[in-house]
């Protein structure tokens, strides 16, 4: 029998309000004996009492919550204790718990527990994590369209679609020539696409976006010193986060500022001017700007208007910028340069939405629905190129091939939903969750 | 009951597998039991019925020609009565694949029913017992016999019921209805109680035949006729050759005429008219439903097949029906060439009793009672070729229960025989259930061509083959194992005895040297005479042959479906215990619970293919099954 399991739902640290939940069989037992309550507690209502230690002394006071199963997030009885946020407290509430016969739980243990009781599919699941995780407010409002199921409907209808066309075929095979009229290919290779592949296809496309509004996107500003990189930096997160002087050198370690664009996180990292240097440390801030744009995902490379000798581009260079264009009213430079001004704003507005299409394609940015992780795009592309391949074999003379692949195109539809192997889906999935989700 | 003095006589010889019924299931079930060592008696209302085709005069079929050649490789007696009575052979599929490339023959139903007849008489072990069977005999929850309505008992160690269309058989022709078999026998109806007294679940099904022709009142000249395949392969390993002078059947079609009596008389098809309410073959639909449920056809095809060579009887494939005898006569007159028909058989629908096959083991035992085994249509099954398979199966497994011998079952990566097994006594049946090869997920592995290289390692662990047959399969495997791994190993070259080699042949020069699949995909070349290229192949016979071609042919995918077949394994290799509670699996829902204390599923395979039980609720009963992971 599944044990009972029990975990801090909050954050760890000092806080507020603290929550514990517990899960499964003796969920309410365990309550009952913690506040040394001889009734039981009403179902979803919120009930205040004292909970004690095994000296009967009290530990801390707090709203019980009780919701039996199958109406709880995991689908057995869950009860969660609200008390106060201390973590020393807390962590004797849960020590309690284990005392009275509650296991610790496994990260995502709460939620691959609603898995496997049917409360909610895979997609969802992960959903769960990416309500968490969501760093902007378009990612969190995306992660909630999946979190109600909208993904999970748009593959069921796709896959609904697939079934009729694989058991046209199928029929195809099981029936002879004798029963039944010849199989309209163009037809239905035409429908095919319709209905399934294109769906698919942009389902696919629609990745690059919806998993960068999660991972976000790294960029590296690099350029001779006294560019004024922080200027510019100081500048797109309008806030006063870089030091700026006149003196080259002075950002010296590589500094980092988060801000979105098209809803999109993107962390920017400030770093030393490259420049030969005799300077130990200045030296080493220079090997970590090296570091930062050989890990970013664009590279911007500002150089000075007024210093011909700055501007000589670096071959790791996405994005050329022109900066103190304002002071140079010539443009004498090469082309391939964006003129801005991080002093007076001028072309600052035209270097994000570059940059936001150097990060994403934006023409999808119009779609509502994303797919937001790589394991939901690997399956689709699978999906994608397992229909295409039997696509290519619908003219040969081995239906049963075009049949065996779309098959295999349904099963990767389903593995996203966790229909399929289930085990090792769930293990690879639930490694990612933080203990009391 | 007990077996006690209610009884007037015991017939004097106590049998190992008392089989009661002799179509095609308990026809191939004696055989089997009989081949293991076991004492076999055959039960029947009529020892001149034995193996009787009561509707079309054909064996095989997409999925059910699979099915023979696995009862072939098997040493089962279907294959060699069809090839014995063969009056016209169809290689169906053709182009589709080898996968669903399939072997269909019309039969004449007189020899077959002579064949089967002979092989039963000759062997030894057998013994043909012409008498009704009336009551089972009971000791606690084991079978020990049967009694006749006779009043005889006949005791046995166990007991196959393979009652067809007999038990409780209700003919409707029309607005008349009538308790039978088949038309002109007599049905069962006792067994039926007793098995509702050891609370069974039973249903009833129903089935249909069209009426029967005279030969010589058909107009066959104004018919298109359609001849046999020469290049069949014969069902049967034994047998070598096709009849050299195989019949052609003729085509016609229904009309507007015929579909306009049809309808007229709706209201007095017992199907139409709610007499019959249970399920019949939704894939063998009668007439009047085929008007009904495709309106915008204005023709349906109709097969003229003959039911033997001395025979005036043509069977109409296409228009089973249980219109009115008025109708029938009227709606065959409309159709092209039969404008002067006679018909001297009438057509009819036959509802009977079948038992729920999750009431089985995978053996074909009941779970209720020991020794007790279900085949063929009792099972809900519909078709010979279902049935033979079943009756082989419990054939098997009956002998291992009276004897103490190994039981076997095929699993679903092995034989359609395991998909079909599987199917009935883990998911049910809500109408007669056909054999597909849809319903094989490993369809490429599960061909023709290849059966007896599937089975044929069973077949010798379990005692059906004879030293002959053990040294032709030995022989067999050996060629086709040494010719596949030349055609694993062997290089198309380039060079000038390549070139001149692949000259004579007819074949395209590769642009550089090739391992030979390779060369065959190429879109150029995807010719059969690669197999010219390989010097084992031209030892081998046709139907070795193909297995050498679907290895090519399905490179790549022959490997990919093993892999698939390991992981099926795997699953089916987490065995539940036989007592297993499923109420004690936590986070099971109330519904997945049920059906799994229903069905009883033996490994987790087989329960995550109860319908109903989630991928989600498997997981829990693995977690269960396997204690707790930490």
């Amino acid at each position: 029998m599944p044990s009972t399991i029990a975990a801090l739902a909050t954050a760890p640290g000092r806080s507020g309000i603290g929550v514990i939940r517990i899960s499964g069989e003796r969920a309410l037992p365990v309550a009952r004996s913690l506040c040394r309550r001889r009734e039981g507690f009403p179902p979803r209502m919120a009930v205040l009492s004292p909970w004690y230690d095994e000296a009967r002394e009290v530990l801390d006071t707090g709203l019980v919550l009780y919701f039996p199963a199958p109406h709880s997030y995991t689908g057995e009885d869950v009860v969660e204790l609200h008390g106060h946020g201390s973590p020393v407290m807390l962590r004797a509430v849960l020590n309690r718990l284990y005392a009275l016969g509650c296991r610790p739980a496994q990260p995502g243990e709460f939620t691959r527990r609603a898995v496997l009781n049917g409360k909610m599919n895979l997609a969802q699941a992960e959903a769960v994590a990416a309500c968490i995780d969501a760093a902007t407010v378009r990612a969190g409002k995306q992660a909630q369209l999946h979190l109600a199921g909208a993904f999970g409907r748009k593959l069921e209808s796709i896959m609904d679609h697939l079934t009729g066309h694989v058991a046209h075929l199928e029929a195809c095979l099981d029936f002879s020539d004798d029963d039944l009229p010849e199989l309209d290919i163009p037809g239905l290779r035409e429908r095919l696409d319709r209905d399934v592949c294109d769906p698919i296809r942009r389902l696919v496309q629609s990745a690059s976006f919806g998993m960068r509004l999660f991972d976000g996107a790294s960029i590296a500003i690099i350029g001779a010193p006294n560019v004024g990189k922080s200027s510019l930096l100081n500048a797109l997160s309008g806030i006063d986060r870089a030091i700026v002087s006149d003196l080259p050198g002075t950002t010296r370690d590589v500094l980092e500022v988060d801000f979105e664009i098209e809803g999109i996180p993107v962390r920017l990292a400030d770093t030393a001017g490259l420049r030969e240097t005799m300077d130990s440390i200045e030296r080493e801030g220079i090997r970590r700007a090296k570091e930062a744009a050989e890990t970013a995902d664009v590279v911007v490379f500002v150089a000075d208007a007024t210093r011909p000798d700055t501007w000589p581009v670096p071959e790791e260079a996405d994005m050329c910028l022109m900066n103190k264009a304002d002071l140079s009213p010539d443009a004498s430079w090469p082309e391939g340069f964006l003129s801005i001004s991080a002093r007076t704003g001028q072309g600052l507005d035209r270097f994000r939405s570059e940059l936001a299409a150097r990060i994403v394609d934006l023409d999808l940015s119009g779609e509502d629905l994303f797919v937001t992780s790589e394991r939901h795009r690997f399956l689709l592309a699978r999906a994608l190129a397992e229909l295409e391949q039997g696509m290519e074999r619908l003219d040969g003379e081995s239906l049963d091939l075009v049949a065996a692949h779309w098959r295999q195109a349904y099963d990767a539809l389903a593995e996203i939903l966790g229909f399929g192997d289930v085990e090792s889906i769930l293990d690879r999935i639930f490694s990612r969750f933080c203990i009391g989700k | 009951m007990k077996a006690d003095a209610m009884f007037h006589v015991k017939h004097p010889d106590v049998v190992d597998v008392l089989v009661i019924g002799a179509g095609h299931a308990g026809a191939e079930c004696a055989w089997a039991a009989a081949r293991r060592g076991a004492r076999v008696r055959l039960l029947t209302q009529n020892l001149d019925t034995i193996a009787k085709m009561s509707c079309n005069p054909a064996i095989g079929g997409i999925g059910k020609g699979h099915l023979v050649r696995e009862i072939d490789a098997l040493n089962g007696i279907m294959p060699r009565a069809a090839d014995a009575s063969a009056l016209q052979y169809r290689v169906l599929n053709r182009r589709k694949g080898p996968a669903v490339r399939a072997t269909r023959a019309q039969c004449d139903r007189r020899l077959y029913q002579m064949h089967v007849r002979h092989l039963l008489d000759a062997h030894p072990n057998i013994g043909l017992h012409q008498a009704t069977a009336r009551q089972l005999v009971f000791d606690g929850d084991q079978v020990v016999g049967v009694v006749d309505e006779l009043g005889m008992l006949h005791q046995a160690r166990a007991v196959v019921l393979t009652t067809g269309t007999f038990l409780g058989g209700l003919i409707h022709i029309g607005e008349s209805k009538f308790p039978a078999g088949r038309f002109g026998d007599a049905a069962v109806d006792s067994l039926t109680d007793e098995l509702y007294h050891r609370e069974f679940r039973l249903g009833r099904l129903k089935t249909g035949t069209p009426p029967r022709l005279d030969r010589r009142s058909i107009r066959w000249d104004e018919l298109e006729s359609q001849p046999g395949d020469p290049d069949a392969w014969p069902f049967s390993m034994q047998v070598s050759s096709l009849p050299r002078d195989q019949l052609a059947c003729a085509v016609t079609r229904t009309n507007e005429r015929t579909h306009e009596i049809i309808r007229e008389n709706l209201h007095r098809s017992p199907m139409y008219s709610g007499e019959i309410r249970s399920t019949g073959p939704r894939y063998c639909p009668s007439i009047e439903d085929k008007v009904v449920r495709f309106p915008e056809k204005s023709g349906h095809q109709i097969f003229l097949e003959p039911e033997g060579r001395d025979h005036e009887e043509i069977y109409p494939n296409g228009v089973s029906t249980s219109l009115p005898l008025d109708v029938q006569w009227a709606f065959i007159r409309s159709i092209e060439g039969l404008e002067q028909a006679r018909i001297i058989r009438p057509g009819y629908a036959i509802e009977y009793d079948y038992v729920d096959p999750t009431e089985l083991q995978p053996s074909l035992e009941t779970k209720k009672i020991r020794g007790l085994f279900h085949a063929g249509q009792i099972n809900g099954t519909t078709g010979y070729e279902e049935a033979a398979a079943q009756g082989l199966l419990a054939g098997i497994n009956a002998a291992a229960r009276a004897l103490d011998l190994e039981s076997w079952v095929p699993d679903r990566s092995e034989a359609y025989l395991g998909v079909m097994v599987d199917d009935l006594v883990t998911r049910g049946v809500m109408e007669p259930y056909r054999m597909f090869t849809s319903r094989a997920e490993f369809r490429l592995h599960l061909r023709e061509d290849n059966a007896e290289m599937r089975l044929g390692e069973h077949a010798i662990r379990l005692d059906l083959y004879d030293e002959e047959r053990i040294r032709w399969h030995e022989r067999r495997r050996e060629r086709i194992e040494r010719a596949m791994h030349e055609v694993r190993t062997a290089f198309v070259g380039t060079g000038a005895g390549w070139r001149e080699r692949l000259a004579a042949l007819g074949l395209p020069v590769p642009p550089q040297g090739m391992p030979l699949a390779s060369y065959y995909h190429r879109p150029d070349v995807r010719s059969d005479k690669v197999l010219q290229l390989i010097d084992g192949a031209a030892s081998l016979e046709p139907r070795e042959r193909a297995s050498l071609l679907a290895m090519i042919h399905y490179e790549g995918y022959l490997d990919k479906q093993q892999q698939d077949i390991e992981r099926f394994r795997k699953l089916e290799g987490h065995r539940i215990p036989e007592h297993f509670d499923f109420a004690s699996v936590q986070g099971l829902s109330i519904e997945c619970r049920q059906r799994l204390s229903e069905c009883r599923p033996r490994t987790l395979g087989q329960a995550a293919r109860i319908p109903g039980v989630t991928p989600a609720a498997i997981s829990s009963l693995m977690l269960h099954l396997h204690g707790e992971r930490a």
